[in-house]
């Protein structure tokens, strides 16, 4: 009844289907809420590395990389779909930090570079953002590559880097003589300074300051297509969050469902009162209304897909999937009673998720103020 | 005794105003715990005490200050300006109410003062595992052995159970006749042989409520409060009393004071968007304070606040909640940040947020208020429970 694989033509095709079967037999093996509440607030980075290195395994990392660079070739909207299936287990995995935005990133570039790092094992994290969320291209890059006697300097700080504390190297958005470039830096480098700042959930990410040398062949990517490639692998991550989002909110009706047909008061289950009934429907009916749309984006985010209607379609999906997602994770809490607000009982963690992954990379306010401006009328611009 | 009645709203005001300012300890401003310990909150708990303003809902009689209701929202209104945490008030706001009305002359003089002196900490035990909306089914007894009762039973969700001294808990006196007409309250004392506590951790990450194991618990008759098997009569009176302070403004005016500070510090008055949001649940907030005056003065005409009262209620802690979800959205990523939860002082959107969650369940959910409002109020046919 809520899963996105009935709503999405890719999730059936073989290929796609098997990848997910294999994700699915991972989690099977993992303990998804216990083992999310024991990393919680984690100081170190271990947990991060070996749920990565738990992905890897499973050829999660390179299932959307093309094949002609040594991944799976699935079509890059499978990431929501991977995603949806993490969100649902309450997994930990570094996925769309570690995994999508590079990725993405390195799709958009078409950058063999970036894909053999990330095939090889390196964990990467993108970091672009230097304020609250902005697409980028809209607020000018405080960040510098400027090259001098001793050779290429990179300095500027950058915010809310989700990813930064397991990863091996740091793709990281400059100014370069008036234009754009992506500078990759390993993040032991001296001049490299990190603070982790957690989260509602329990994860982290981190506020960077950079002031380092770099050799030239550290620029992976320079000129004007470094910014729509950012952008596009922004997208793709958005529609990868929304996945997740989905998972989690499909999760979270699902236990409160369960708790309406078993907990008794007033000698009969509580999903017997109407006034409980009416509102599970509407929640339902949310959900359903993020889950299709999310399958037609999902179909959508092919190779080569237009980049206006991937952006589109990430601020739809970013939008609904966290307006739905915050009301069933505020419902599901009441509808609990005094258990939802409890922190043993499992639902706060889901919750909390969503918290975070909503406010990641654009909050719904934020996605529906960007609709209005690029396609006011909902007709794509057509007219 | 002082008549803060003959002052002008105005001149109570400026005094309240003043007193805070001066008397309040700085470093408790915007604490940001929900309730923060009794140890903390103690000197100013004194304080208000020692000035004969703890309790701005008793009578003058009993120690309280005896506010008009236009007083007594300006009392709330400045505490929230300045940014005063929860004290521990159970005593004050729901044990005090029903001794007054229902306690015994000893147990007035034995309780009464040491409630204002700080001596009892008073925890509410209503609610049991398999009890909560459905309080009426609660299945803690208590038997008579003696000039003493034995109780047995679980009670659950109890707030103030870390510091506190005291319990005033509804037991089951008697098995036949109708599920709330066998019904006690009896005054605990938390450290009888027999009494166990467990914290329980919320949302907000602080142990805030607590469990309590009574095994073979023995509490002299004289603990009874209110008429034997008379007791759900007498905790719903209470429930009303607490609903009135449920529905005060506080919690509302509490969001706000924090957004609106939040908005100022990143310009967002400028956006007529958020001006425009901001604006509605201001005068969600404001307008209920005319409601609110309404039900006050009922209860200072000596009657009770009836039924209608759950519609404060659900008005304040629903606009409570939505203040939370604005400023969470408009914090944007600086919203889900964790590192300000515990930092006094401190705005914090992700600590209102969970600050906000337990106020539709507590004290008669939200669903609760409106099945009782459907039925009671406007009698609708078949309505529960
Ligand atoms: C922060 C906090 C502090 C608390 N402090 C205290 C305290 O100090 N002392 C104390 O005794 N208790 C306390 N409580 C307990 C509180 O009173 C109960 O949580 C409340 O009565 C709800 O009971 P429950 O949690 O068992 O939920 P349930 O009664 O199981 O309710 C679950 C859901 O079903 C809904 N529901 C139940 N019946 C109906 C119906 N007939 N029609 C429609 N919907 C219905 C409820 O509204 C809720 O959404 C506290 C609770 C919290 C969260």
């Amino acid at each position: 009844m809520f899963s996105l694989t009935e709503a999405s033509a890719l999730a059936r095709e073989p290929e796609v289907a098997a990848a997910l079967d294999a994700v699915d037999r991972y989690l099977a093996g993992t303990s998804g809420p216990a083992r999310f509440r024991a990393a919680r607030n984690s100081p170190d980075a271990v947990p991060d590395r070996e749920a990565y290195a738990g992905l890897a395994e499973v050829g999660v990392t390179s299932a959307i990389v093309p094949e002609e660079m040594g991944g799976s070739g699935l079509a890059p909207g499978a990431a929501a779909l991977i995603a949806e299936r993490l969100g649902r287990a309450l997994a930990r995995e570094p996925f769309i930090e570690n995994v999508v935005l590079p990725v993405g990133l390195g799709l958009a570039l078409s950058s063999r570079s970036l894909m053999d790092a990330i095939t090889k094992g390196e964990i990467l994290c993108v970091a672009w953002q230097e304020g609250p969320f902005a697409r980028p291209g809209v607020t000018p890059v405080a960040t510098r590559l400027e090259r001098d006697g001793r050779g290429l300097r990179l300095s500027g700080r950058k915010r809310f880097v989700m990813g930064a504390r397991a990863s091996s190297g740091m793709l990281v958005l400059a100014e370069i003589e008036g234009s754009h470039a992506i500078a990759s830096v390993p993040p032991a480098t001296a001049g490299v300074a990190r603070q982790d700042k957690s989260l509602a959930d329990g994860t982290c990410w981190s506020d960077i300051d950079f002031d380092v040398w770099l050799k030239e062949r550290d620029v992976i990517a320079r000129g004007d297509e470094v910014v729509p490639a950012l952008s596009s692998a922004i997208d793709l991550a958005n529609i990868a969050i929304a996945g997740m989002l989905y998972g989690l909110q499909s999760r979270i009706l699902e236990l409160t469902l369960e708790y309406l047909g078993t907990r008794v008061q007033f000698d009969q289950p509580i999903g017997s009162f109407q006034a409980l009934q009416h509102r599970a429907v509407d929640l339902y009916t949310h959900a359903q209304i993020a889950r299709f749309l999310i399958g037609e984006a999902v179909d959508s985010a092919v190779r080569g897909a237009p980049a206006h209607v991937l952006e589109a379609y990430a601020s739809r999906t970013k939008a609904r999937a966290s307006d739905s997602g915050q009301r069933i994770a505020k419902e599901g809490i009441q509808m609990h009673g005094g258990i939802g607000y409890s922190d043993e009982y499992d639902l706060g963690l889901y919750v909390k998720r969503i918290l975070v992954l909503s406010a990641w990379l654009g909050n719904a306010d934020w996605h529906r103020r960007h609709l209005a401006a690029i396609d006011p009328l909902g007709d794509g611009g057509m007219t | 005794m002082k008549d803060w009645n003959a002052l002008s709203d105005a001149d109570f005001r400026t005094e309240i105003r003043a007193f805070v300012e001066k008397d309040f300890p700085p470093h408790l401003r915007n604490h940001p715990r929900r309730i923060p310990r009794w140890e903390t909150t103690r000197e100013w708990f004194l304080t208000l005490s020692a000035n004969g303003m703890l309790a701005p809902n008793w009578p003058a009689a009993y120690g309280g200050m005896g506010l008009s209701a236009s007083k007594m929202i300006i009392y709330f209104e400045e505490l929230e300006r300045w940014g005063v945490p929860r004290i521990y008030d159970m005593g004050l706001y729901m044990l005090g109410p029903i001794l007054i009305r229902h306690g015994t002359d000893a147990q007035k003089s034995e309780y009464l003062p040491r409630i204002l002196s700080g001596e009892h900490r008073w925890a509410q035990g209503y609610s049991e595992p398999d009890a909560g909306s459905d309080l009426a089914s609660l299945r803690t007894t208590a038997v008579p052995d003696g000039d003493h009762y034995v109780i047995n039973g679980q009670k659950t969700w109890t707030t103030f159970l870390d510091d506190a001294t005291h319990m005033f808990l509804l037991a089951r006196t008697r098995k036949d006749g109708r599920k709330q007409e066998g019904l006690t309250i009896f005054i605990l004392n938390l450290d009888s042989p027999g009494v166990q506590r467990r914290l329980i951790t919320t949302l907000s990450g602080h142990a805030e409520l607590g469990e309590v194991f009574l095994d073979n618990v023995r509490v002299p008759a004289a603990n009874i409060v209110g008429p034997l098997h008379g007791g759900w009569t007498a905790a719903k009176d209470l429930l009303e009393f607490e609903r009135i302070n449920n529905g005060s403004p506080k919690l509302p005016l509490y969001a706000l004071n924090q957004l609106n500070a939040y908005a100022r510090a990143r310009g967002l008055f400028d956006d007529p968007a958020f001006r425009d949001r901001f604006t509605r649940l201001r005068l969600d907030l404001q307008d209920q304070y005319c409601a609110y005056r309404h039900f006050c003065n009922r209860l200072k005409s000596g009657r009770t606040p009836g039924p209608e009262v759950s519609m404060l209620k659900l008005w304040s802690t629903e606009t409570y909640q939505r203040l939370s979800e604005l400023f969470l959205e408009v914090a944007g990523e600086e919203g889900v940040e964790a590192d300000l939860l515990d930092v006094a002082g401190s705005l914090s959107a992700l600590r209102l947020y969970y600050r906000s969650r337990p106020s539709t369940i507590y004290s008669g959910s939200s669903e609760v208020q409106r099945n009782l409002l459907a039925k009671r109020v406007l009698k609708l046919p078949g309505a529960r429970p």
